[in-house]
């Protein structure tokens, strides 16, 4: 009974200290509340596309979900009672806690699939329901102090221009600068502080016991985000913080990897773990380049393997040859192989390469594959194109015992060619594979193409057999290049003196040599 | 709740276990048994009065041995190689002895030794051995073997969990001083130097099998003192040196560095150096030496008598033959006549079921054997999501275990599951009192035991572990206390006792592989010798 009667004696004095000077200054908090607000709804979208895929759909569930749960929220502030400046602070606190820590949470919560859309859903309808909240109370805060049609059109004109705020900032400044973790947190930090703020504005609305508490509560908050904004780094190190440039139109993660297919004007791009596998612009360049000099020594190949290159694009350069008698690709990962089916443009691109009755596609470890070879026919030219040697389960697809497998699986002298990172960015990771290559018994040649997703990029073409460096491309491949011609495969050979071969040591199973050379590489340039 | 807290502070030490329990982490049961390790079916025999032995009109067998484990296997493989009638005998349903295998939805798992290190090219037979089994395939320029490449241990070879983090090696180097460091160098050219000495013959003091080391006085010496006091007489301080040292002892023997013979310490280090004193590869198999153990089974001929015990071995008056009583599985009594017996059992058994031996006094004094714990985790492949890449062999430095070792790391195919072998020597208390308390544990205790230890490294493993099988080897090794050795290298326990001839790794004071490879070889060719039969030594002596 006392708190009613004190709460009505504050309001009243409020009503007449309140002056003009006042509502604005929240005015002023309306707008920041609002772009606070739209910011958590982006990142969860955002964060949905990333996780989930399909961004269309992701967006439209995040929206449709936290704008309803800002129905519920405004339905629900009918049952709250004085004293409402109180709980507007609560409120307040309530979405920078929600809301600053959502992004961390789901970055840490990246890698749980089954755990991530129930924290994501979970933490949107939070958010959604205390932001609905938000607008309600102000209005009942202010009922009397401001004339009812000043009010309800100045607190709309703020939160629509918050809006814009918000929309203009998360693209242009707080995702290519901030990242999705630190805009979270730095969002929560400025939506507490605006709750802080009016703990003071609205003070004589506020019993004066109930002020302490509120105050210790917003400094409580702030502490907490600033030491999350402190461990960031490592937060986004932990989950996966790929700050794609483009539009993410496709995503899944697989048991042995993440695929993300971006998009932009230039045409569409495939990630695997984050790493660049080709851009639609260029990637001609590079799998012409992987193909046709090997092509080039042995024309006529009937039986040809590859290993790895699950999009299809090598094949497609493959499937040019018309002796090609059967095709088979090996890569581990059925999703990847699926991706064209999945992302239809991918299909187009790799000219439907395996819809073509001469390929098959098997699923398995390679080097587990190759071990089989002795019952199988034999190829009579390979290409292996892995992702780059990154950890030690690509690095042993780089080994001594797995050439010597896939010697097994060749006609005697068959030509072989092998993607070998950059010569540039990782220069002994790329001799550490020409050498590894001598080691198993083969002839190699180095030779690099130019590709502008990658800068120069390098390639090893091999065989059991002795060879000169070849200098006409097959006839039947004429009219249907775009990057090679006879005068451009011969300058593939050269290399440049920075790119130039390097004292390494050879990569088997049991030193696992080139994981190490790559890894140290790309610290350095990065 | 106090009895978990009892049980989890008996082998894990009171931080982890108090952490345990303070926690309450509740253990869903795991799935998994305890797979039967002889010890109630042997202790029962132990007792019974000497049997009767009844006649028999049976064939004469040239050899009974006594024993599948690897001595006895190797034993038979080289009888029968020589063309003799052998039948052998097994208290357990499976071949291998500690080198035993088993396997389960995971796939194939070691139960004991599990991998040999990379023979020295003057080890003939080992070398000849690997040979067949397709690891050693030629010879080096400098004439080393030439190892195949997928039988090598593969990168990352070796890992610690030290200080929160995962160490590569398994030396807990962050944090390490200069001098630290500079004890660690010292040690490793005092272990270089002992790898590269000579005597006249060219053989060197350690080597396994060291049936074919040279006899150093000064080396043998170092059996006589704990390598604990070795440290401190050579000066090293180094807390983490000893930790290393520490770790190697109970790795190999089952026991602290204050207990081993300096002898046998030394010998672990230096007998994995090759020439030039750099570490000899690992062998490992996802099966560990049960490869080994199917291919000596497979070399050999004659009957196999498994779940069967000996009960008693007796002489005839002149000579002629000796009579084995068997029990089988189903407890029916027989008897093998034998001109030979290749007795490939610890001494402490030949005692109770050979006539006359326990009377041969101190020359056969039984070696003190100690006791392990394995217990082979099938976890579901999702475990590997969250972590660093798993080496072959994985240590956690606050730890009492010997770590576990991945089965999965030498193979490529896919599968869904991730077996892990997970070690475990009780080193700390005399060996009698650990064996009764060894035998006390059931299997959902060890269970808690094995997960609590792999939590401090591996926070989240109970949420993907499918199934856990435990085995308690009571009697698992010889325990290479000082003395073991200098009592070995006299060789007495090796000689002959009647018709019976010794073959087992504490005559080497030593529990490898290759000296329980060497003992049944060298035993099987002095029975071909003793029956006149031609003999070409495959030994290389």
């Amino acid at each position: 009974m006392n708190d009613g009667s004190f709460a009505r004696d504050s309001e009243a004095s409020a009503a007449t200290t309140v002056t003009g000077a006042r509502p604005s200054l929240l005015f002023l908090n309306v707008f920041l509340l609002a772009t606070c607000g739209l910011v958590y709804e982006l990142l969860a979208g955002t964060l949905a596309s990333y996780v989930l895929g399909d961004s269309v759909t992701q967006f439209s569930l995040v929206i449709g979900l936290y704008l309803s749960a800002m129905g519920v929220g405004a339905w629900f502030s009918r049952h709250l009672d004085e004293p409402l400046a109180a709980r507007f602070v609560d409120v307040e606190l309530g979405v920078a806690l929600f809301g600053g820590l959502s992004a961390p949470m789901l970055f840490l919560a990246t890698s749980h699939v089954r755990l991530f859309p129930v924290l994501l859903y979970g933490i949107v309808a939070v958010v959604g329901i205390l932001v609905g909240l938000e607008l309600p109370l102000l209005m009942r805060i202010l009922e009397g102090r401001v004339q009812f049609r000043d009010l309800v059109s100045r607190i709309f004109t703020f939160d629509y221009l918050g809006s814009l705020a918000a929309s203009l900032l998360f693209p242009l400044l707080c995702v290519p600068k901030l990242g999705l973790v630190r805009t979270a947190v730095v969002f929560g930090l400025l939506n507490a502080s605006v709750a802080l703020w009016c703990s003071y504005l609205l003070a004589d609305a506020i019993p004066p016991r109930r002020l302490q508490g509120l105050r210790l509560r917003a400094f409580a908050v702030l502490a907490l985000l600033v030491g999350v904004l402190a461990g960031a780094d490592a937060i986004v190190k932990h989950g996966e913080e790929q700050v794609y440039a483009d539009e993410i139109v496709y995503a899944q993660s697989t048991p042995y990897q993440r695929l993300v297919v971006t998009r932009n004007r230039a045409g569409f791009q495939l990630f695997l773990n984050g790493n660049l596998q080709f851009s639609s612009a260029d990637e001609y360049r590079y799998h012409e380049a992987l193909v046709h000099p090997a092509y080039a020594l042995r024309p006529g190949a009937k039986r040809v393997l590859v290993l790895g290159g699950g999009d299809g694009l090598a094949m497609r350069e493959v499937l040019k040859n018309p002796s090609l008698e059967a095709a088979t690709l090996v890569d581990i990962d059925p999703a990847m192989t699926n991706l064209p089916h999945a992302y239809p443009p991918l299909a187009q691109l790799n000219g439907h390469a395996f819809d073509d009755p001469r390929v098959t596609v098997v699923h398995d470890d390679a080097m587990a594959w190759l071990s089989e070879s002795a019952t199988r026919p034999r190829f009579d030219l390979a290409i292996v194109d892995f992702p780059d040697p990154n950890q030690f389960a690509l690095g042993k697809l780089y080994t001594t015992r797995f050439y010597n497998l896939l010697r097994g699986a060749l006609t005697p002298g068959a030509p072989v060619v092998v993607q070998a990172s950059s010569p540039l960015f990782s220069r002994e990771a790329y001799w550490c594979i020409v050498r590894t290559l001598e080691a198993a018994g083969f002839f190699a040649r180095p030779y690099q193409a130019h590709v502008p997703s990658f800068g120069p990029w390098g390639y090893v073409l091999a065989s059991t057999a002795p060879f000169e460096t070849p200098t006409h491309l097959p006839s039947w491949l004429e009219g249907k290049l775009r990057f090679l011609d006879d005068p451009t495969l011969g300058a593939l050979f050269v290399i440049p003196r920075d790119l130039g071969p390097m004292e390494v040591a050879v990569n088997r199973l049991d030193n696992q040599a080139l994981v190490r050379y790559y890894e140290n590489a790309w610290h350095r340039w990065q | 709740m106090s009895s978990r807290r009892d049980f989890l502070q008996a082998f894990l030490g009171a931080p982890l276990a108090l952490g345990a329990c303070a926690r309450g982490s509740k253990s869903r049961p795991v799935h998994g048994e305890l797979v039967d390790s002889l010890e109630s079916r042997g202790h029962g025999l132990r007792d019974e009065a000497v049997l009767p032995m009844p006649e028999s009109e049976g064939d004469l067998l040239d050899v009974v041995v006594v024993g599948g484990g690897v001595a006895g296997l190797s034993a038979r493989a080289r009888l029968s190689k020589a063309g003799l009638r052998v039948a052998l005998v097994e208290a357990d349903g499976v071949l291998g002895g500690t080198a035993k295998c088993g396997e389960n939805q995971g796939g194939m798992h070691p139960w004991g030794a599990h991998y040999v290190t990379a023979p020295l090219a003057e080890s003939t037979a080992m070398v000849r051995l690997l040979e067949e089994v397709g690891v050693v395939v030629g010879r080096t320029p400098s004439g080393d073997v030439a190892l195949a490449e997928e039988c090598v241990v593969r990168a990352p070879e070796e890992r610690l969990f030290h200080l929160g983090h995962w160490e590569e090696g398994l030396y807990p180097r962050a944090g390490a001083s200069a001098d630290d460091l500079a004890e660690l160098e010292r040690f490793r050219s005092h272990v270089r130097e002992l790898a590269a000495r000579r005597d006249g013959s060219g053989r060197r003091p350690f080597i396994a099998p060291l049936g074919l080391a040279s006899s150093d006085a000064d080396v043998l010496a170092l059996d006589g003192i704990t390598m604990d006091t070795w440290l401190a007489r050579e000066g090293y301080r180094s807390a983490r040196l000893r930790w290393l040292v520490d770790y190697a002892c109970r790795d190999d023997f089952g026991l602290r560095v204050e207990a081993t013979s300096a002898w046998a310490a030394l010998f672990y280090f230096a007998a994995r150096s090759g020439p030039g004193g750099e570490p000899r590869a690992v062998i490992p198999w996802p099966e560990g030496n049960g490869r080994l153990v199917a291919h000596l089974a497979q070399k050999g001929a004659g009957e196999l008598w498994l779940r069967s015990f000996v009960r008693r071995i007796a002489f005839a008056e002149d000579g002629s033959e000796t009579r084995v009583l068997v029990a089988d599985g189903a407890g029916d009594r027989h008897v093998l006549r034998a001109r030979r017996v290749v007795l490939a059992v610890p001494r402490f058994i030949g005692q109770r079921i050979v006539d006359g031996l326990a009377g041969q006094g101190s020359l056969v004094e039984a070696p003190s054997y100690g006791s392990w714990v394995v217990a082979n985790l099938t976890l579901s492949n999702t475990f590997l999501k969250d972590e660093p890449p798993i080496a072959w062999d994985n240590v956690i430095h606050a730890s009492p275990s010997l770590g576990y070792v991945s089965a999965r790391h030498q193979l490529d195919a896919r599968s869904p599951y991730v077996p892990l072998t997970h070690y475990y020597a009780l080193c700390d208390a005399d060996p009698k009192a650990v064996r009764e308390k060894l035998l006390a544990i059931d299997h959902a205790g060890w269970c808690d035991v094995v997960l609590r230890d792999l939590e401090g490294a591996h926070p989240r493993i109970r949420d993907h572990v499918e199934r856990i099988d435990v085995l308690r080897w009571g009697h698992a090794m010889v325990r290479p206390i000082p003395g073991v050795r200098t009592a070995a290298a006299r060789g007495d326990g090796q000689r002959p006792f009647r018709s019976v001839h010794f073959a087992h790794t504490e005559l080497s004071a030593v529990a490898l592989f290759e000296e329980a490879f060497w003992h049944g070889t060298r035993a099987a060719e002095e029975v071909i010798e003793a029956l006149g039969r031609p003999l070409v030594s495959e030994l290389g002596r």
